[in-house]
């Protein structure tokens, strides 16, 4: 009897403890104003965690040594939702239990942003998303945004480029992910709606999938012209490989994911000749880009990726906001990050103007060659 | 376009059946079911690409290294996670083995990294094209090692004495030890052969996709498990053949219908095998021991 006293007293006060937790506490008075960034750091898509620390870093760097935000040093809390969707509502709930965050850059991946979103939403912390470029990310809901276009553009830019290119009969392969669809999809449209033909559609299990001759046999026996791959770059280079192997002529275009630099150590010689599209390259002739590139280039010794310079603007975006609210409170930094206007950044100018996502920021196409990537002219 | 895909059906298929005589070997002398033996799998790629690359060695001199160690863990496996509750319940058994399964992995992961590693290049594939197949040399490659494991396999268990002694272990252990015969010996041989099975189908699919990860182990493995009770858990032709089964069902399954559902076509067959002939295709009837 007594035993069962004491199991229930220890219960009551772990309860306790639970609900406090989430009881709307107000803020501490803390020293740094805590960001939470959000990537995946360990796992099969570790390169883009290290993307979006490097240019949110570098970002923090630059702001706390101009004094900071209201007068305070930015402190990163990373969360580490390792591209998986269950990971990344952890993540968020992590996050979320925190009163100290007052703010989101990332997630990364759009399944992670997709699942994650909903509960910075409902905790009102404002959140702006790296790299997730899904449609429906944009609706989400007022605390989310993006600091990049959609796959809508995406999608109906490459069906537009291919068209011009001569080609008529593509075939997609595509990562089952929110992600792969969302380009999936608007690709087909777009380039259905110009008059070409997709003549098969098919997707694969990232990160269980190595096998890819059933698809790519298959594409080796329709009239393919080109071949569109909405595919992260393990499977990527896996794909490229296979093809070869297969002795597929037809030539690739992948999409944004595709472009890391493993994949070019992954794929090696196939990767040769294989279209990437990117959102950023270090080529990119404005001033502030440049001063990026320099920036990024002296500190980590190393080439600015796709995704670098929009987590650092991104960071920025959510500095500026915070600032300009005068206050850590979420519906303020909220609102101010939706009046975000003619900032400029190293991607090109955020305007947010009532849009969860900014607008007129354009893609660049690039062609390996002898293992690198060159703009193509 | 059906023939290129059980060409590429084959390929996978004598993986799978590599794989799949860990399961069986360990299951025919024990009855028990290692789930450890994937992630010697992906062990035995890992020593090689750390061979290769690392000590900058010879492939062939890496091929058998990395068997040689995965053979030796094998045999600490049984040792270490089995032997001494040999006599218990299954499930202790069972967890035991998914014990070590993620004690491997996370190994691995911390001391190699999480991320997708390129195996190296050991040789230059070529690519063959007939009228309308298309095979390359490593698919070539695949077939003929695994060919050539099984045959070994094959003249071990029912040419020598060591087979005579598992096979004589696998019918009844404890009148096999009172005929003079070692059977701790000859358990740690079989689990021996079995990770050199494992290691050696590792390898070959690190030259076949050029690129091994940490967890590679879990989903062949799963997929080997299906392809064993496919042919028989326990019985050594049926294994190699189920094997091969396993791989054409998911490739023409791809073909006719859609590869996005290859994996559900693995797991649709192992449960109409377990409905209708619960033994495997070509198992014997198991008569329980009293």
């Amino acid at each position: 009897m007594k035993k069962l006293l004491i199991l229930i007293m220890v219960l009551a006060l772990l309860m306790s403890a639970v609900f406090t937790g989430c009881s709307p506490a107000g803020k501490e008075d803390t020293d740094t104003i805590k960001i939470g960034v959000a990537s995946p750091y360990t796992g099969d898509y570790a390169q883009f965690g290290d993307y979006t620390k490097d240019g949110a870093e570098l970002a923090v760097e630059e702001i706390n040594k101009a004094g900071g935000v209201l007068g305070k040093p930015i402190e990163i809390v990373y969360g580490d939702d390792k591209g998986d969707s269950k990971e990344a509502v952890s993540v968020a709930q992590k996050f979320a239990s925190d009163k100290n965050i007052v703010g989101i850059v990332g997630h990364f991946f759009s399944g992670a942003t997709l699942a994650a979103g909903p509960i910075y939403q409902q905790n009102e912390i404002p959140t702006i998303s790296v790299a997730s470029t899904n449609p429906d990310v944009a609706n989400i809901g007022d605390y989310v945004y993006r600091i990049n276009v959609g796959d809508n553009y995406q999608g109906s830019q490459l069906a537009k480029l291919l068209k011009d290119k001569g080609y008529n009969k593509a075939t997609v392969i595509y990562d089952n992910s929110d992600y792969g669809k969302g380009v999936s999809d608007v690709f087909t449209n777009s380039f259905t709606e110009l008059g070409g033909e997709v003549l098969l559609n098919e997707s694969y299990l990232g990160g269980q999938d190595k096998d890819f001759s059933l698809i790519l046999t298959k594409v080796k026996n329709s009239d393919t012209e080109v071949i569109v791959l909405v595919s992260y770059y393990t499977e990527a280079s896996l794909i490229i490989q296979q093809a070869k192997n297969l002795g597929i002529d037809a030539p690739f275009y992948a999409s944004d994911s595709s472009y890391t630099d493993d994949f070019l150590t992954l794929a090696g010689d196939a990767a040769n000749g294989v279209h990437v599209v990117c959102y950023f390259h270090e080529s990119d002739p404005s001033e502030a880009a440049q001063e990026f590139v320099k920036k990024f280039e002296a500190k980590y010794n190393k080439k600015v990726d796709s995704w670098s310079p929009y987590a650092y603007d991104a960071m920025y975006v959510m500095a500026d906001a915070i600032n300009r609210a005068g206050t850590t409170d979420g519906p303020a930094v909220r609102d101010a990050i939706a009046a975000t206007e003619g900032l400029q950044g190293a991607t090109g100018v955020t305007n947010f103007k009532g849009a969860r996502e900014p607008v007129g920021k354009d893609l660049i196409i690039l062609v390996v060659e002898n293992g690198e990537y060159l703009v193509e002219k | 376009m059906i023939v290129q895909q059980l060409v590429n059906g084959l390929t996978i298929g004598s993986i799978y059946a590599m794989v799949a005589l860990g399961y069986t070997l360990a299951y025919g002398i024990l009855g028990l079911i290692n789930f450890a033996h994937g992630d010697v799998y992906m062990v035995g790629a890992f020593v090689a690409y750390f061979c290769i690359t690392v000590l900058d060695l010879n492939v062939i001199v890496s091929f058998i290294i990395s068997l040689v160690i995965s053979g030796i863990l094998g045999a600490l496996i049984e040792f270490t996670a089995f032997r001494s509750i040999r006599t218990g319940s299954r499930s202790s058994q069972l967890i035991s083995a998914i014990g070590v399964s993620i004690i491997l992995q996370n190994a691995v992961m911390l001391t190699m990294g999480s991320d997708t590693k390129p195996f190296p290049k050991v040789m230059n594939t070529s690519v063959y094209e007939f009228t309308n197949i298309t095979i390359s040399s490593t698919q070539i490659l695949i077939m003929i090692v695994a060919l050539i494991f099984m045959i070994m396999l094959y003249f071990l268990i029912y040419k020598t004495r060591v087979g005579i002694s598992m096979r004589s272990t696998a019918q009844d252990a404890a009148m096999s030890s009172l005929m003079g015969i070692n059977v701790n010996k000859v358990i740690s041989i079989t689990f021996s052969i079995g990770a050199v099975f494992g290691a050696a189908a590792g390898i070959l699919v690190g030259i076949y996709y050029n690129s091994i990860v940490f967890n590679m182990g879990s989903s062949m493995g799963l997929k080997a498990f299906v392809a064993a009770v496919l042919g028989g858990i326990g019985n050594i032709p049926g294994t190699m053949l189920g094997g091969i089964v396993l791989g054409l069902a998911e490739s023409l399954g791809a073909t006719l219908i859609s590869a996005k559902y290859k994996d559900a076509f693995s797991f649709i067959i192992l449960i109409f095998v377990l409905l209708f002939k619960p033994t495997g295709l070509f198992g014997k009837k198991e008569i329980e021991k009293v």
